[in-house]
């Protein structure tokens, strides 16, 4: 049912459906609201390295509406940026972090990988930057001191059980979470040796579940390699994104709502592409901010109108 | 007996061959331009596009040229030839790289067209040249708020609304929108507060205002300002329509029904109206009264609307 806000000005220029009165309206009214007058929300992060940095996208674009995020849940990179906004840094912050890992630190893990020295040295490298990023903002925090509920997904390497760190010190659970198996050398850490939960969880949703979430909305890097691996890295790399992307697939049904960033071009080892990846994320966002709205508020409609 | 030949010959070649053989004639593209600056003023656009070619094989001189390209330019615009114009602002951009009109245009092509990323480099390139261009700095702000870059946008909304000195009103209004969407109130209401002064009976500004205080959780407010914007426009429904959803919101559920009222007494079927009452019906108890409601509004309802009405009769029919 259309018709001018302004019916009879001459200056009439915004003419809003129905629907986009509701919606403002509605949402401005979640926002303020806590649960239980709403139900509690949880972000799940997927993996994908260098393109999991569109997640900082993506809470870009959530901050602006005011979306409301009580818990996280990340696997691999979406660890890394999940925990360091459950750690409450601004998401300002976390683009630094990205451009910082981009230039200076995390790409160096990567570009150190030569295959010969891999196999004359027979055994598997630590990723130092990785690790020494990881330290420098998460320290000695543990996961009861962050501002936000967080979980993170690793993988025990000799078992292949699914691990889910909700407690305890968060970066080894971080850095467990983010550690390519086959290259990087397992953490040890609670007397198991651990790898990328991407191998087992890609996208942690039923991890924010466990953490008290009702309402799931999933940021998810989706996988479409079409070129060739260059070497034996880069073929590890694309072999562990098309497993995590079978994974996402099946897991992506669980979700409440989801957000996936067209970052197929970028590679996983890009992490000179983590800005590219993040604008990635501001845009599909941005593009599924209002059905997410949406979503959450049908979701919603009892406990905003049935509760004190 | 030759020469009676290349006499002969001479005497009918056209003129093409003849400036060939002897060199030009005559400079008539100042004539020429002049009759199509003529035309374009006046508007005729098939007149610029008829004669440019002839123009253009006159070999005009470079400045007669680039004003033509820009008649011709705008006159593919006016007549829907997107594709055309663009390849003539690439051609003229590179030919004059020091006239920004051809980047220009090219970039608000690409913003009509949805090319968002193509604006943003060029908008980019003239701001760096010429930070106070009025035109690229809107440009600017509008593709990345088209993208969602709103932290971006609001830079260059800020500097072009500065650079009218908040005397662009429909800028103005854009950029109040953007904000109320950032949910970044102390702008917001700052530009809703310039708008005011600059045109007080406008509804668009107190509506903003109420928006800015609803967003900080104060309906009491809200509603002022919404009393204002609806006094302004008294006959506009959305208006009246967020109003009464303000109403239920705070909990002042009498009103709202009397605003729904209204609303529905001019249409009875008006599903937004039956949506308010019926929340307003929902919240004072009265679920056996509010269903009937909710159904109109599922049934004629946008989308969402539709579902929202749906979601209270799923409950509603589990009070029951």
């Amino acid at each position: 049912m259309p018709g001018s806000v302004f019916a009879g000005d001459t200056a009439a220029a915004v003419s809003p459906s129905d629907d986009d009165i509701l919606r403002g309206a509605l949402w401005t009214r979640l926002v303020l609201s806590k649960p239980p007058n709403r139900p509690t929300v949880g972000l799940a992060l997927s993996g994908g390295g260098a393109r999991g940095f569109a997640h900082a996208g993506v809470l870009e674009a959530l901050e602006y509406a005011g979306f409301p995020i009580d818990m996280v849940s990340g696997t691999s990179m979406g660890a890394v940026v999940g925990s360091l906004y459950a750690k409450g840094v601004s998401v300002e912050d976390i683009w630094k972090f990205g451009v910082d890992a981009a230039q200076h630190e995390v790409a160096r893990d990567f570009k150190a990988v030569r295959l010969l020295k891999l196999l004359r040295a027979d055994k598997l490298i630590t990723p130092t930057y990785i690790e020494r990023f990881i330290d420098s903002h998460l320290g000695k925090l543990s996961f009861e001191k962050l501002k936000l509920p967080f979980a993170c997904v690793a993988m025990d390497f000799r078992t292949g059980e699914k691990i889910i760190f909700t407690e305890g010190e968060l970066a080894s659970a971080v850095r467990a979470s983010v550690n390519l198996p086959g290259i990087f050398a397992p953490v040890q850490y609670r007397h198991r040796y651990l790898v990328d939960g991407g191998v087992v969880d890609f996208i942690p949703i039923d991890a924010a579940r466990g953490l008290g979430a009702d309402w799931v909305l999933a940021s998810v890097t989706e996988s479409l390699p079409g070129e060739m691996p260059e070497n034996v890295l880069l073929s590890l790399l694309q072999v562990i994104d098309i497993r995590g992307s079978m994974l996402a697939s099946n897991s992506e049904k669980d979700a409440d709502f989801l957000i996936k960033p067209v970052v197929a071009d970028i590679q996983v080892a890009d992490f000179e592409k983590c800005a590219q990846a993040g604008d990635a994320g501001v845009v599909e966002a941005s593009k599924r901010l209002e059905k997410a709205e949406e979503s959450l508020l049908v979701s919603s409609i009892p406990l905003l109108f049935t509760k004190p | 007996m030759r020469k009676t030949i290349l006499l002969f010959f001479l005497t009918f070649l056209p003129v093409d061959g003849f400036c060939f053989f002897f060199g030009r004639g005559a400079d008539r593209t100042p004539e020429m331009f002049e009759a199509m600056r003529s035309d374009f003023e006046k508007g005729d656009c098939a007149s610029v596009v008829e004669k440019a070619g002839s123009f253009l094989n006159e070999r005009p001189s470079s400045v007669l040229k680039e004003t033509v390209f820009q008649y011709m330019g705008r006159c593919y615009e006016r007549e829907g030839l997107a594709d055309r114009a663009i390849s003539l602002y690439q051609l003229a951009s590179g030919l004059y790289p020091g006239n920004y009109f051809f980047a220009a245009r090219l970039a608000e092509i690409y913003l009509d067209a949805g090319f968002y990323e193509n604006s943003i480099t060029l908008f980019t390139k003239i701001i760096s040249v010429r930070p106070g261009d009025l035109e690229a700095n809107l440009g600017l702000a509008r593709a990345y708020a088209r993208l969602g870059f709103l932290s971006r946008a609001k830079k260059y909304y800020s500097r072009a609304v500065a650079l009218t000195d908040f005397g662009d009103l429909a800028a103005l209004r854009e950029y109040a929108s953007l904000m109320i969407k950032k949910r970044d109130w102390p702008e917001a209401s700052m530009l809703a507060e310039k708008g005011r002064n600059a045109e007080p009976s406008d509804a668009f500004w107190p509506r903003t205002l109420a928006q800015v205080w609803a967003g900080k959780g104060d309906y009491e407010q809200a509603l002022a300002y919404m009393n204002s914007a609806v006094k302004f426009s008294p006959k506009s429904r959305p208006l009246a329509l967020e109003r009464a959803l303000y109403l239920v919101l705070s909990g002042n559920t009498g009103s709202a029904v009397i605003g729904a009222d209204e609303a529905l007494a001019k249409s009875p079927s008006d599903p937004l109206a039956a949506l308010i009452k019926a929340m307003a019906l929902f919240k004072e108890g009265e679920i056996d009264k509010a269903r009937s409601y909710f159904e109109s509004a599922v049934r004629d309802g946008e989308p969402f609307t539709a579902k929202i009405a749906g979601a209270f009769l799923k409950i509603t029919g589990a009070k029951r």
